[in-house]
């Protein structure tokens, strides 16, 4: 089961994809777990237990912000979206994450 | 959505979290709601996929996991948490410091008096050991002083300080001079006298004063005759009401108008005015003009000196001794051999903390001891309650409370004990301070601020943190080794338990122990102050006053001048209605040391090379021995026929008899013996022995005895200058109440001379009195400090005796059960108390043979040996009683012990 892959999630890791989710549009919680999911074609499953805490500390630090929106049904929900801090730490975040995968890669590669 | 951007997101931000802080039940809510949203969703998503709704309920349910968890770790995220946490810490403490208030306050009283105490004797240490000069770089100024025989510290003649300044150019950047004297200011409140100073511009540059308001004077200002003055904050402030026009308005002194140059710093002083608490307001121009100083005699100027960069204090003295041997050979006239004059040079700091070292250092180590004790208490007291609070940690620990939070609720708890101890502390300390500094010897209490240094608050309360913490969390380490369950079976039988137990009665021993060596010292101290009180000095004290009286150079400067002015008014005194009687001195009974000279008894001569037998001399007034009380043991006193004509007449004490003439079998067998005195300059160069008095203590109560001459004032001059003999202390025995006196002295003094001061009048039981400030002093001290460890000590050994009683109460129950008296129990209970204060009595023995045999308190004892056992009995006595009064209570519990209920609560 994917369980297992997304607990090994490093909360660094989940911290970027959140970032990244929200980017495109700003979502309510339940919404950015499936969308995760969805983008890495179900490999990746949040659970509740790692997001929310997540977001909170997310939101403290100023990287995202939340607001009152509509669900598809009309019903009242938290949504959560971008700051402008949180776009750039997005930024600094990815070329991190793209360094230290080349990386890990690069020493996979090797064959002697 | 538009994205708003930066600032208002920066603004949301904070908003959140103090929502988060403050409404956070409204908080709780959201996320309660946000987490049933998506579970609904997780639902409905598995419903679409085909799953039947129960299932999709239950599945999902199942892989949400515990909402509590997720609400929990989403809180424990949340900003403010922390606070809240502490907030119910706080709670948490507050009620359990209310349900245990004994503990609490016998553990907060201990810290406070421990703390207080401590502040209180470390601030006064740093005020008088290392007092704050208003100097620039003050660590370079130097005093230089003079000394010779008769006069330990001496100060720097005009022609010395120019030579000082002419040629000491390599060791010093500046050299200046001052002297301090009153003149007459016409206020618009009427004329007043008020302390002025009179120095070289060159002083200022030394000390680095510098005026707030206006200018210092220039050199070219510095002469004679340069109507220029410098006023002191408080002057500008009382006389001319702050104003800030005040630079070129003008003041009459002495009836001479001066212009204003300047104003000082509210902190300004010179370091003669530090020494002895007294504020100057007016500074003028020294004025000396190299041309006019020939007179190397009248050493009435306070020298001092900047070092240069590179020069350090050992240098300078060196070349300033240097100087000083220059000197005297150039001048051989004016530097007799006799004389030993020398020249040393001192920095300002060590000279003003000379006084107070010793009785700082007997402080310092009282209120250590002290702290120990006060600690030792609170540890034990902490470790007491390690026992109850392991078994209630061991619970909470069982039903889930992480360790961390434990250790932070712990913590808590005692850092709420230890602040609030401190806070104790500092309002303890901060009365003690003011207490302390009025009883600072004369004139030095205006140097105490007492206001307690804050970094000092703040290391006091940092030391209470880590005592209280370090034993507080004890308990927590039990915690860690163990697994709960066996954590919160009973605790007596636990090794650890035991072990605290022991370290409690270890801190016990160790508190009688100090408790002995206090008590100790401070009834060596107390009973030594005891007898000064009642000493007999030899002379009479009561109902006499005294005043100085001191003539400038001004207008006296013939010899013949001052002695007739002195016999003018002693007569003009004496004839005035209410006086009895009245005479004069050079030197003040009980007010310091007195000079002294060599002497040769005529046809014994010492042989060259060797040291000539030296007494202390004293030049009196006729009717100076009747005065005083001083029966003469043979001869007659010193009167009206020993002019200057006649020939020289001494009379000398019991001491100087024994010493001088051993083989003589009665005091009348040395009148008319003659003996050649010292120094080139003394007259009369040969004396005749006309009286005997008795020993007497002069210098102070506790004086040692030593040789004494007593010489006329027609007769006696110590060399050319004539200069002891321009400042006499008055003696008057007067029917009058003491106002009255002292107006009549005054009015007295402004009858011969319009323009002399008359300084302090006091009563010769005021100058006893003060003579006796300093053992009076620690003597105070160390009984309060003795006290106060007594009665911790006591508190202390009944919180450890009781804590057994209670733990041992089954065993009591059945002792007694078995046939045990109430009495047998009560003998138990008070023998344990008995054993701990054996072995600390044993250990502080020991301490105090080995402090008393080191002479820590050497020279602070008047007739009494340290060994004296009175003394010691009595300390032991009175532990006894503390340790019988601090068993009493526990004993009665453990007699009155009922067995059967005890059965039932087994």
């Amino acid at each position: 089961m994917a369980d297992a892959k997304t607990r090994d999630l490093l909360q660094g890791t989940l911290d970027l994809l959140i970032l990244k989710t929200l980017r495109l549009k700003p979502l309510h919680g339940w919404g950015i777990a499936r969308r995760i999911q969805q983008l890495s074609s179900d490999v990746l499953q949040v659970q509740q237990g790692s997001l929310y805490p997540a977001l909170y500390r997310l939101q403290d630090q100023g990287l995202l912000r939340s607001e009152w929106g509509q669900s598809d049904e009309g019903r009242q929900v938290k949504v959560y979206r971008l700051t402008d801090a949180g776009e750039k730490r997005l930024g600094e975040e990815t070329a991190s994450w793209r360094e230290a995968s080349e990386a890990v890669n690069a020493i996979l590669a090797a064959t002697s | 959505m538009s994205r708003r951007g930066g600032w208002s997101d920066g603004a949301w931000r904070w908003l959140e979290r103090l929502r988060g802080l403050f409404r956070s039940p409204s908080v709780e809510r959201e996320i309660q709601d946000e987490m049933e949203f998506h579970l609904e969703m997780e639902v409905r998503s598995r419903i679409e996929r085909g799953m039947r709704p129960e299932e999709a309920r239950r599945t999902a349910r199942i892989d949400f996991g515990s909402m509590e968890n997720h609400r929990a770790a989403s809180r424990d995220v949340r900003f403010g948490h922390r606070l809240e946490q502490l907030a119910s810490d706080l709670r948490l403490t507050a009620r359990r410091l209310l349900c245990a208030p004994g503990f609490a306050l016998v553990a907060v009283l201990t810290l406070g008096v421990g703390i207080g105490a401590a502040t209180a004797i470390w601030s006064l240490a740093q005020e008088t050991l290392f007092p704050e000069l208003p100097y620039e770089d003050a660590d370079r100024v130097m005093y230089i002083r003079t000394a010779w025989t008769g006069k330990p510290d001496g100060g720097a003649s005009p022609a010395e300080l120019l030579d000082y300044q002419s040629r000491l150019g390599h060791v010093f950047s500046d050299v200046g001079g001052y002297y301090t004297t009153t003149s007459n200011l016409e206020g618009d409140s009427g004329p007043r006298k008020v302390p002025t100073a009179a120095l070289t511009h060159s002083a200022l540059e030394a000390l680095g004063l510098a005026p707030t308001m206006g200018r210092r004077f220039t050199s070219d200002e510095d002469r004679a005759g340069a109507d220029v003055v410098l006023l002191s904050h408080a002057l500008w402030t009382s006389e001319l009401g702050g104003d800030e026009h005040a630079i070129g308005r003008k003041l009459i002194l002495d009836s001479k108008p001066f212009e204003i140059l300047g104003v000082l710093p509210p902190d300004a002083a010179l370091p003669d005015a530090l020494r002895i608490g007294q504020q100057i307001d007016l500074y003028v121009p020294l004025g000396l003009d190299p041309e006019e100083i020939t007179s190397r005699g009248s050493h009435f100027l306070t020298a001092l000196g900047k070092t240069l960069p590179g020069v350090d204090p050992e240098q300078a003295k060196g070349e300033v001794g240097a100087l000083g041997r220059a000197i005297v050979e150039e001048f051989p006239n004016e530097y007799a051999e006799g004389m030993g004059f020398y020249v040393t040079a001192e920095p300002v700091a060590g000279w003003l903390r000379r006084p107070f070292v010793q009785p700082m250092a007997v402080l310092a180590g009282a209120v250590g001891f002290l702290l120990l004790v006060a600690f030792a208490n609170v540890a034990g007291l902490l470790l007491a309650r390690t026992e109850e609070r392991g078994r209630e940690l061991a619970m909470r620990a069982a039903l889930g409370a992480g360790l961390r939070r434990l250790a932070q609720q712990l913590a808590v708890e005692n850092a709420v004990l230890a602040l609030l101890g401190g806070a104790l502390g500092i309002v303890f300390g901060r009365g003690l301070l003011l207490a302390l500094s009025s009883w600072l010897p004369d004139g030095q209490s205006g140097i105490v601020d007492p206001t307690l240094d804050p970094s000092l608050v703040g290391g006091a309360l940092a030391l209470a943190l880590l005592g209280s913490l370090t034993f507080g969390l004890l308990p927590l380490l039990h915690l860690r080794g163990t697994r709960p369950a066996s954590a919160l079976r009973s605790h007596r039988t636990s090794t650890a338990a035991a072990a605290g137990r022991r370290l409690r009665k270890a801190l016990m021993v160790a508190q009688v122990a100090v408790a002995v060596t206090l008590l100790s010292v401070a009834g060596l101290l107390g009973h030594s102050f005891v007898r000064l009180l009642d000493v007999d000095p030899g002379y009479r004290t009561e109902n006499l006053v005294t005043s100085q009286v001191s003539l400038p150079s001004a207008g006296y400067e013939e010899t013949e001048a001052t002695l007739e002015f002195w016999r003018r008014l002693v007569a003009e005194v004496e004839s005035r209605p209410g006086v009895r009687d009245a005479s004069a001195a050079v030197y003040l009974v009980l007010a310091g040391p007195v000079g002294d000279l060599g002497y040769d008894v005529v046809g014994r001569e010492t042989p060259e090379g060797k040291d000539k037998p030296d007494a202390d001399w004293q030049v009196v007034m006729p009717g100076y021995f009747d005065l005083l009380d001083i029966e003469l043991s043979a001869g007659r006193a010193l009167d009206e026929r020993d002019t200057a004509e006649a020939p020289g007449a001494v009379v000398v004490n019991r001491s100087f008899v024994e010493r001088t003439f051993p083989d003589v079998s009665s005091p009348a067998e040395v009148i008319g013996r003659r003996i050649a005195l010292g120094g080139e300059q003394t007259q009369p160069s040969v004396a005749t022995l006309v009286g005997v008095i008795p020993d007497i203590r002069h210098g102070s109560l506790d004086a040692e005895r030593r040789p004494h001459m007593y010489f006329s004032h027609q007769q006696f001059r110590f060399w050319s200058s004539g200069e002891p003999l321009r400042s006499m202390n008055l003696l008057v025995d007067s029917a009058l109440p003491p106002d009255a006196t002292r107006e009549l002295l005054q009015n007295a003094v402004l009858t011969l001379d319009p323009t002399l001061p008359l300084s302090q009048m006091r009563t010769l039981e005021q100058v006893r009195h003060s003579s006796l400030t300093l053992p009076r002093f620690l003597a105070a001290i160390l009984l309060t400090f003795a006290g106060a460890t007594l009665f911790l000590t006591v508190v202390g050994l009944y919180g450890v005796v009781s804590e057994t009683v209670v733990r041992r109460l089954p065993e009591l129950g059945v002792r007694r059960a078995l046939g045990a008296g109430a009495a047998d129990l009560a003998r138990l209970v008070v023998g344990e108390g008995l054993r701990l204060f054996v072995a600390g009595l044993a250990i502080g023995a020991v301490l105090v043979l080995v402090g008393l045999a080191s002479g820590a308190l050497r020279g602070l004892l008047f007739e009494t040996s340290p060994a004296e056992p009175t003394t010691h009995l009595a300390v032991i006595g009175l532990l006894l009683l503390a340790v019988l009064i601090a068993c009493a209570i526990p004993a009665g519990r453990a007699a009155r012990v009922d067995p059967s209920k005890l059965m039932r609560l087994e």
